[in-house]
């Protein structure tokens, strides 16, 4: 299955749900763990934790604006 | 990715350098390789795997040491040095890969692993790459997870064959590097990163909930929830240990009973033989004593031949007395009533008035009567003497009992031949098992079902803590809700994160499940269609594929077919292998050690059509029973061959590789 089936599979996961988050936060996540899935090393942790601060840091600025 | 040359160096039976030229013109993409049994066919498709991924493997898919891996002759010239190259292309990218195993001590025999030292390099498109970098590299080009479906030793896909039991230990193993090959490690990985920030985004708004008075009786049932998660996890981390623990001495008892699984079956029947051999003598003692028994009154059979003739006598002398009797009392009979009829006049039978002839008749018949009768009566007593005589004299019967002894002494000498083969028998399996600790074998077995009922209660329990940790985890929703709604400005952030990443965890856990099941339907479609181009049974309706990716044949009623032949596993088996290769998405050369072994002529016809679709480059390593050229052209493959090596035997320890026409 390949990065787009995967992205279309969460995105669908998503509006099903009704969550409220944007995609790109969602497919930032998956590329970053389907680049680094085999790497027996990995530092995604903290590339996922930036991710999501810098989305809160975007909502923040909305929120103020 | 495409290959192109791999160069040997003392390689397993390899000996000195050899180097291979891989197939590179698309219409011409095929190579065979043959070789007879034991001259090094597994051994090139290990060199392969252990130059990309450091590691050959036995027939038991354990790693092979690299002291082991060295060339037996070449060691013994002192030389030590052993690697394999392969260049090949990904892409527009043109890359070359060593592996290289030297003793540390040019001074030193190695005769343990350390004593070796092992160095890997990697040029990409010219450049050399960091020791760090390499692995990654190559893992992004082909993970080895992925590559057990591109370099695969057909001797071993019937493993695929336990994914079909459910419940089967092996089924978990392989399910979960299907898993791996197929990405959803990307979604796993993913959730469980998440898990760890949302744990502590919770714990960042519970002491931001601790600064709001509204919201600061919350953050103390928080923190309790957060304590009580943080126990339950470290509970369950232990389980998980002592689990992994279990499941590798599991899996080394498994190897090692498996390896002397032909000593286990001899012990087995050993037990069997001597069980046997005991009731057959406690038969034996049986028999003895019925014998004896039936001796006591064996006398009488000697007696009965020697009365016989006497017994016949008497008993017509009986029949003799017992008839005149009958005639006696019949004709009194007959008498009294004569007279009883002259006497009234009338005929005692009809009642009819006598008339003058008729009473001349019948003083005539009681005359004639009078004079049979005589003046003796017969003699009672003699009779009654002769009868009892022959009850007795029939009593003394003996020629059952003799054929009785003889049955025995028969079913005697039966037993005794049989104790006498099983004897045999059991010395010929207590000498082939000699050597072995058969004790310490069932010492093994008992182990490993202990073992196993061990693991059983403790993944019970694991589950009972997943259920407690879920529970938690969704009182901790709750509250994280509720602060939300109440939280003030200091809170805000921290809630907001708790929120975003609650979101992303559930998208991500769900997202692991669907991926599952899409997997499953792709890889049940593409193995169905190549199922259905490789068997000979046109009338099956394909595959069906279970939970572990275990794969059914459905008759044409769409029924699973219960049982299948060796052949039919290894069609399932290889379509299972296209399956998850096209769904892995990758792109590699096939290289396949004995794909055909337990196929007929026309089955092995239709695979090997079908394989040369299945990748770019395709490598058969074969025996020749198994490859001929007749079957060659019967598939139409022959202008498909772009390159063709023969294994060739030196001695024992040491083959070459020969390129056919060179």
């Amino acid at each position: 299955m390949n990065n787009k089936d995967q992205i279309d599979l969460l995105l669908a996961i998503k509006n099903e749900e009704g969550l409220d988050i944007p995609d790109q936060i969602l497919i930032d996540i998956l590329s970053l763990h389907r680049e680094h899935q085999y790497e027996k090393e990995r530092s995604t942790l903290k590339q996922v934790t930036t991710l999501i601060e810098d989305h809160l840091d975007q909502l923040s600025i909305e929120n103020n604006s | 990715m495409k290959f192109q040359t791999i160069n040997l160096l003392n390689f397993m039976p390899y000996r000195g350098t050899h180097s291979v030229q891989f197939p590179q013109d698309p219409t011409r993409n095929v190579m065979l390789m043959t070789g007879d049994n034991m001259r090094g066919k597994t051994s090139f498709l290990n060199a392969i795997r252990w130059c990309l991924y450091g590691e050959a493997l036995d027939r038991s898919r354990h790693k092979i040491d690299n002291l082991k891996l060295i060339n037996t002759e070449a060691a013994k010239l002192g030389e030590y040095e052993m690697s394999v190259s392969i260049s090949f292309s990904e892409g527009e990218d043109q890359l070359e890969m060593l592996r290289l195993v030297k003793r540390q001590d040019e001074a030193q025999i190695p005769l343990v692993e350390q004593h070796l030292v092992e160095t890997t390099d990697l040029t990409l498109n010219g450049n050399p790459q960091t020791a760090d970098e390499i692995s990654n590299i190559i893992n992004r080009i082909m993970p080895s997870e992925i590559s057990r479906f591109f370099l695969f030793d057909g001797e071993l896909l019937q493993e695929y064959e336990s994914l079909v039991v459910e419940q089967a230990r092996q089924a978990d193993q392989i399910k979960e590097r299907i898993e791996q090959a197929l990405g959803v490690p990307a979604l796993i990985n993913a959730r469980d990163e998440l898990k760890v920030i949302q744990e502590d985004a919770t714990k960042a708004q519970e002491r931001d909930a601790r600064k709001d008075k509204q919201t600061k009786s919350k953050a103390s049932q928080l923190a309790e929830l957060l304590a009580s998660q943080e126990l339950l996890e470290k509970e369950r981390a232990g389980i998980n240990e002592q689990q992994t623990e279990m499941e590798k001495d599991i899996g080394t008892l498994q190897n090692e009973l498996s390896q002397t699984e032909a000593v286990q079956r001899r012990q087995h029947d050993i037990d069997l033989i001597k069980t046997n051999q005991k009731n057959k003598e406690t038969a034996l003692d049986t028999i003895e004593v019925d014998i004896k028994d039936q001796l006591k009154t064996l006398w009488l059979a000697v007696l009965e031949t020697r009365i016989k003739d006497k017994v016949k006598a008497i008993k017509q002398e009986r029949d003799r007395i017992q008839h005149e009797y009958q005639q006696f009392a019949s004709l009194q009979e007959q008498q009294s009533n004569l007279t009883k009829s002259l006497e009234s006049e009338e005929c005692a039978y009809c009642k009819q008035p006598l008339k003058q002839q008729e009473r001349q008749a019948i003083e005539s018949r009681i005359a004639d009567i009078q004079s049979k009768l005589g003046n003796e009566s017969p003699n009672y007593e003699a009779l009654q003497k002769l009868t009892n005589t022959v009850d007795l004299l029939n009593n003394i019967k003996g020629q059952g009992e003799i054929s009785r002894v003889l049955n025995l002494s028969k079913q005697k000498q039966g037993l005794r031949v049989e104790l006498v083969q099983l004897d045999t028998r059991l010395a010929q399996l207590e000498e082939e098992v000699k050597g072995f600790d058969t004790s310490e074998i069932s010492r093994k077995r008992k182990r490993l079902d202990q073992t196993l009922v061990v693991l059983e209660q403790s993944r019970n329990k694991a589950r009972e803590l997943n259920e407690k940790l879920g529970k938690n985890k969704e009182q901790q929703g709750a509250i994280s809700k509720v602060i939300k709604q109440a939280s003030g400005a200091s809170s805000r952030r921290s809630s907001t994160k708790v929120d975003i990443v609650n979101m992303l965890a559930q998208i991500f856990e769900r997202g692991i499940d669907d991926l599952r099941d899409s997997v499953r339907d792709q890889v049940e479609q593409t193995a169905s269609s190549a199922f259905m181009q490789m068997t000979t049974e046109q009338t099956y309706q394909g595959l069906e594929i279970n939970k572990n990716y275990g794969l059914q044949i459905k008759d044409q009623h769409g029924d699973i077919v219960k049982l299948r032949s060796a052949g039919a596993e290894q069609i399932v088996a290889l379509s299972l292998i296209d399956g998850l290769n096209k769904t892995s998405g990758r792109l590699a050369p096939i290289i396949m050690d004995t794909p055909l072994g337990r196929l007929d002529p026309k089955h092995r016809e239709n695979v090997l059509k079908y394989l040369l679709t299945m990748a770019e480059q395709v490598v058969f390593i074969v025996h020749e029973g198994e490859l001929d050229r007749e079957a060659i052209s019967r598939a139409g493959i022959a202008n498909r061959i772009g390159g063709e090596y023969q294994i060739q035997r030196i001695s024992a320890t040491e083959s070459t590789l020969v390129r056919a026409g060179a």
